[in-house]
Order: structure tokens, then sequence, then C-alpha cells
């Protein structure tokens, strides 16, 4: 493992003394300075593995109390030692447990991994930074509590840290959102006071994950892909437990059906009488028809149609699922066939299963175990081997590339054709069409992308993979298709996009940065905002 | 799944009578199961709780035969690893941690990498161990000098010796890497496997 590099701007004397401090806080074991328990603080997915750019933290700590988070960050003042804290630091894709900035301390709140509270009349659950997806449900179903969760994929990631990096979830437009199916939050500030948000601001209140709101300027949204305070507790609004999934297929005949068909799913979706559906389209199998097709350079509408009518067979297959009681879906279904039908001739409709609670791997066979509530890790799989990679390649994992497009087919479309000519343009494998689908995970966007694998054994490819994710943000980004997270890699320049009317946005974030966090101790650099000690290098020497 | 294997006799008092009865030179061109088993007494390793096998690798199942010849407790797995760590795993490592070790697809060892952190455990020893296309393999090994630098001895029988490497793989200070690619016509594997050790960290302080 490269050197661990120390903090920018501190001293060996005084790191050393802050190091000293944090054990009397935490207790030595708990400390981590060595290089065999600072590898877990690296990002195993790196693109930028081994290199001067791979970010890498000076030092670990793992409190177990709201305390000691407090006392921890009045250290860091003191020395003016960054802190990157991290729940569950399994953010994989997007940097894991590592730092934006190299010499930051890693604040791993694992151990902070108590279920406060779930209430299943309510529909709510308090919980600390450290409980994973598998923790929460193992609790829910150990006491038979009849409450969903919305679980990450992979499951093993933290509610909160998840939540706090916009993550997503794949059941209910309400619960997929997971910051924004969040209810109450208590935070250390940097200064390391303790603040609770909504309700929790009120002494005695008995509805801090009931309602969002309390009273004032709402400030929850600060603590969300940013570096003001560390999140110590955060409550969610559960789903409670429905009695039925009803899953089906929708296809449509031509191309140009599919504006036609997102709209009528989108007055479904958005009366809440389904989750997210799922759009694709056969024509999008590869073949020697589809290479040449896609082979000088985005087809147009007629060659699109001649290349259709050569494939035959459907233009578009929407995949819909609905949650609730038999009859509420079975009558949702019913109506989804009669609106659609009535919207677009020749359109087919099948029913592909029905599952009766209580859901569980085995009883959802092959489904995709998170539609239903389920934690799990089926999502490794994406790291097998590909079928272009030699036979002594080992693929080591991804970065994330997911840009936001409006929720239309012509939006649809020129995501897809910005990556195309990003693909071109940097000499990639073409593999983005005119029949790509999109991925919906906010309600009311599609969002476009994929993954790009890394391999440490092969720096050349990581260089490759580097510059295509380069080139997707600043081209998605010249478009208006922002990214809604990105690696720690590229956090700057993702936000650089954001830049209307001369980075108003940012500079506002930066204005309140300084005010709240004068030394620049919470996590320097995040989703590109760094304290105004570090805002010209950026941490670097 | 294969039950765990326990008995009234320890492995490590089985481990030391077996290597007792051996004499074989090292380095005189003897097996890696004579080697490994000759280095035991020297080398007494964890008692682990599981060492998993790939069901689908024959590779995979033959180094889960020699462990479980060394009375070691093997178990095959498959490639879906929510099961293995919900169901079980997570249940003895509530009890405290518990070394695992195995030789499995890429993922599964990265997964169960991960989640040991969360019981103090760390991935003491790694083998990446990759086909070339025409019957050789190469191993990458990652982990305590003192066995590795023995580590070229698993070119006969690279199964065998790699059950019996991490059957003995200890803590220590010293790590290494060493690479080496072992002729075809011994295990063939047509895909990348992992062979590894996950065992309680030792303390820093």
């Amino acid at each position: 493992m490269p050197k661990a590099p120390l903090p920018p701007g501190v001293s060996a004397q005084d790191f050393a003394n802050a190091i000293r401090e944090f054990k009397s806080v935490v207790g030595p074991d708990w400390v981590f300075t060595s290089e065999q328990d600072l590898e877990l603080y690296r990002d195993p997915y790196s693109h930028v593995w081994g290199t001067p750019e791979e970010r890498l933290a000076a030092a670990a700590l793992s409190p177990t109390t709201v305390e000691q988070v407090q006392q921890i960050v009045r250290i860091a003042n003191k020395y003016k030692t960054p802190l990157f804290p991290v729940s569950a630091g399994r953010n994989l894709a997007y940097g894991a447990a590592a730092p934006v900035m190299s010499g930051s301390i890693v604040l791993d709140l694992k151990r902070m991994n108590k279920v406060l509270a779930v209430d299943d009349k309510r529909h709510f659950a308090l919980v600390e930074p450290g409980v994973t997806y598998f923790d929460l449900y193992r609790h829910i179903q150990e006491r038979k509590l009849k409450v969903w969760i919305d679980v990450a994929n992979p499951g093993w990631g933290s509610l909160v840290g998840n939540a706090l990096d916009h993550g997503i979830g794949h059941t209910y437009s309400p619960y997929r959102d997971h910051f924004g199916s969040h209810c109450g939050m208590e935070v250390v500030l940097p200064n390391g006071e303790l603040m609770r948000t909504g309700m929790g601001a009120m002494p005695n209140a008995d509805t801090w994950q009931d309602m969002k709101y309390g009273q004032g300027a709402g400030v929850e949204g600060l603590f969300a892909q940013s570096g003001f305070g560390v999140v110590t507790k955060m409550g969610f609004w559960l789903a409670p437990e429905p009695e039925a999934v009803l899953t089906a297929r929708v296809q449509v005949p031509r191309y140009g059906d599919l504006q036609a068909l997102i709209e009528e799913f989108d007055c479904i979706e958005n009366s809440g009488l389904s989750g997210p559906p799922g759009f694709s389209s056969p024509l999008a199998a590869p073949g020697p028809d589809l290479t040449a097709l896609m082979a000088e350079g985005w087809p147009s509408l007629q060659q699109i149609e001649a290349y259709h009518a050569k494939r035959g067979g459907p233009a578009w297959t929407l995949s819909a699922r609905f949650y609730g009681p038999e009859e509420t879906i079975r009558g949702t279904w019913s109506y989804a066939k009669r609106r659609i039908g009535a919207a677009i001739s020749g359109a087919t409709f099948d029913e592909t299963a029905f599952y009766r609670a209580p859901h569980t791997l085995e009883s959802i066979g092959k489904e995709n175990a998170s539609f239903f509530g389920l934690p799990n890790l089926d999502t490794f799989y994406a790291l097998r081997r590909r079928p272009d990679d030699k036979p002594d390649e080992q693929l080591d994992g991804h970065i994330d590339f997911w840009t936001t497009v409006p929720r239309t087919a012509a939006g649809l479309h020129a995501g897809h054709r910005m990556v195309y000519e990003t693909q071109r343009q940097v000499g990639m494998p073409v593999v983005a069409t005119p029949f790509g689908g999109p991925v919906i995970f906010f309600a009311r966007s599609f969002m476009v992308g994929f993954s790009i694998v890394t391999y440490r054994t092969r720096p050349d490819k990581n260089r490759k993979a580097m510059e295509y994710y380069t080139a997707l943000i600043k081209n998605a980004g010249a478009a208006g298709f922002g990214m809604y997270r990105a690696n720690i890699s590229s956090q700057d320049l993702s936000a650089e996009q954001y830049s209307f009317n001369n980075h108003s946005l940012q500079r506002f974030r930066e204005l309140l940065k300084d005010a709240a966090d004068p030394n620049g101790i919470i996590s320097p650099g995040r989703y590109g905002l760094w304290p105004a000690r570090l805002r010209q290098t950026k941490g670097r020497a | 799944m294969a039950k765990h294997q326990t008995g009234a006799r320890s492995r490590r008092d089985f481990l030391q009578a077996s290597a007792a009865a051996f004499a074989v030179p090292l380095l005189a061109g003897g097996s890696a199961a004579a080697w490994a088993d000759t280095l035991l007494p020297s080398l007494p390793g964890h008692d682990f709780y599981k060492v998993l096998f790939d069901r689908e690798s024959p590779a995979a199942v033959a180094f889960g035969r020699r462990a479980a010849a060394l009375q070691l407790p093997a178990v095959e797995v498959g490639r879906e690893v929510t099961s293995l760590w919900y169901d079980d795993l997570y249940h003895r490592w509530q009890k405290g941690p518990a070394a695992i070790a195995g030789l499995t697809v890429p993922h599964v060892a990265f997964c169960l990498q991960i989640l040991a952190r969360d019981v103090g455990m760390r991935l003491m020893y790694r083998g990446e161990h990759s086909p070339l296309g025409d019957g050789r393999i190469r191993h990458r090994l990652t982990g305590p000098a003192d066995e590795l630098a023995r580590a070229a001895l698993l070119d006969a029988d690279w199964t065998q010796g790699t059950a019996q490497l991490v059957g003995c793989c200890q803590p220590a200070p010293e790590h290494a890497e060493v690479e080496f690619i072992s002729a075809a016509g011994h295990v063939a594997i047509d895909e990348p496997l992992v062979s590894w050790v996950i065992a309680p960290r030792v303390s820093q302080s």
C-alpha cells in the first residue's frame, strides 16, 4: 500500500498529538494507522488504484457514541485534522470508505449500529449510521413487524449513508428516494455541538419521525453529499407490508410508440398506483444488423424503422410492478390495460407473476429481491468476467455514470446519443443505441448510464476508463444532463457542471461552509465543496 | 450445504500427527502435499470455522477434498453470498470473530472480506489463480512472507498445495507477494479463482 499521507497543512507532531487524543476517546484499538488497517479505507473499485490520483486516508477512527463523535470533532478542530465521515463505507462505485481528499481521517461510524426504533403502526424507523439494510431487515423479521424497507442494492450498505449520498431503492416512489423518505436527523455540527432537525428540535415532541418540517427554514439538505456535520441518527418512513405484488408486461409495436407509453404510465405511477416501470427494447439485442446500423453515426428515424422492419417484433417493452391488496392491484392492472390500450393501438398485455405476502427469497424465485424489499448481495454477479476479458483478467470493480435526462422519449434518446458520441470520441466500444432504456431512480425523471469496469492489474484500461468517465461528465454537463452522484475522483468536475449564474449555487454553499466550519474539518472536497483554506489547492501539495 | 465437520480430536493434533508420519525432505522434489504436511508442526494455522470451496469448479472441489482430508471443515458453496452470510456466518460472527478460508470465485471472496471487517477480521492471505488460456495458470499470492517463500512448490499440484497453504496460514508482521506460473497438465481452470484466508485482526496497540 502507498504510504499514508499526512493531512494537508498539518505537521507530523500535530498529527501525532491528534492521534494520541483520538485514542483517549475511542480506545487505541479503534484508531487505525497501520498499513494493514488503512488498506480497508482504500476504494477497492478504484480506477486510479496505485496511482498518485488515488485518494488515501491518513488514519481512521471508529467511535460508538454520539459523545465520542463530539469529542473527536473538537479534537479535529484543535489540530485542523480533516475528518471524512462514512457510515458503512460501502458506497462502492463512488469511492467506498476512501476520502475525497488524501490525508483525511476517515470517521468510520460502522460501530454506531443500533436500531433505535421501528414502529409498524406509524411506519417509521430511527437508526444510527452503522445500521445496514440487512440489520434493519433482520430486526423487523425477528420481531415480526409489518413494515417493508426499501433496500439499496447491495443490501449491506447503511441506510443513513445511502440516503446522505442520495441513494435509491426499488419499490414505490415515496420510499425509493432514500433521502426524500427520511424524517428527522441528529447531527454533530462542525463545532461539536449537537443539533436535531424538524420536530426533533422541540424537547418532548413525540413526532420526530412523523412530521418532517417542524418550523422555519429546513437545513436537512445541507448534510447530504456535503460537509456540514456528522449525522448520528436518522429517521425513515417505511411502507406497510403490501399484501401482494403483481408484475406485468406491456409491449408496443412501433418505435415511435415510446412517448405515448411513457405518458400513459406516468399518469399511473404519479397517481401513486404503481412502483417504477422498466423500459427496454427487444431491438437492443446485439447482432450484425445492429452493429451495421450504429457503424456510421447515430441513425435517422428512417434507418431505425428499416432496421426494426427487418428484425420484426415489438419495439418496446414496459415492465410494471404493482404493490398492495390483491383487489386493488388487479384493479390497477385492469385500468392500466384499458388506458394504454386506448392510447396505443396494437399494445399487448401480460400478467407475468403474482406474489402474496410474506415475500421471501424462496417465494420470489428469480425475481430481483430488491423489488420486494429483500436485502441481498446478488449485484456482485456483476463482477463476473466479461466475454471479452482475456483468460487471466479479473475485473475488480466499476465506477458508475448515471445522468438525469427528461422523462420523455426524446430525452431518453438524447441521453443515449450523448453516450454514443462520447464512446466514439474517446475510442470506447460503441454500445449505446437508440434502443437503450432508462432506469427510474427518482419519480419524475429518467436516468441514462451504466458502469465502467476497472482492473487493478490493467492500469492502461483504468486510464482509458478515467478518460471515458471524464468525457462523459463534461458532455453530459454540456447537454444539461447532470450526474446525481459522482466517484470521489471526479466530484469537482461533476459539481462544476452545475454552473448557472457563475456557479451561484456552489458559491452560496461555500458561504455557508465557511461560516459553519471555519477550520474546514468536515469532509473537505465532498461534491466539490472545499473549505476556504483548501479551496485553491484542493488539498494538494 | 455440507455440515461443519467437528471431531473430538483437534485439527492441530491431526496435522501434527500426520506431519510426524512424513519424512519428506524439503526442496527434494517431494509433492506439495508432502511439503505442506511436513511444515505444519511449525506453522499451526487457525481453527477455521469453515473452509469454503466453489462447487462449480473442479479445481475448487479438488481443493475442498484435500482440505477435508486435512480435517479442515470443508464446505461447498455456490456463487450467491446472501444466504451464506445472512443465515450462517452472521450468526457465528455474532459470537465473536472466527476464521474462514476458501477457494472461490473472486466476488465471493470480496464480499466475505468486506463483511468480515465488521467483526474485526482481516484478509490475511489472498492468492489469485488465473488461467492463461493454454492450460497454464498464473498464481499471484499475497500473504505472510514465510509461507509465500515456499509457494513455488505449489507448482506440482496447486489445488492440493493451496489447501495446505491456507490450512497453515499464520499471522505475520511481514507480508510479501510472489508470482509464478504453473505448467499445464494438472488441474485446469477456465476462469480466475481466488484462495484466501480471513482471520481475526491482530491488535496493533
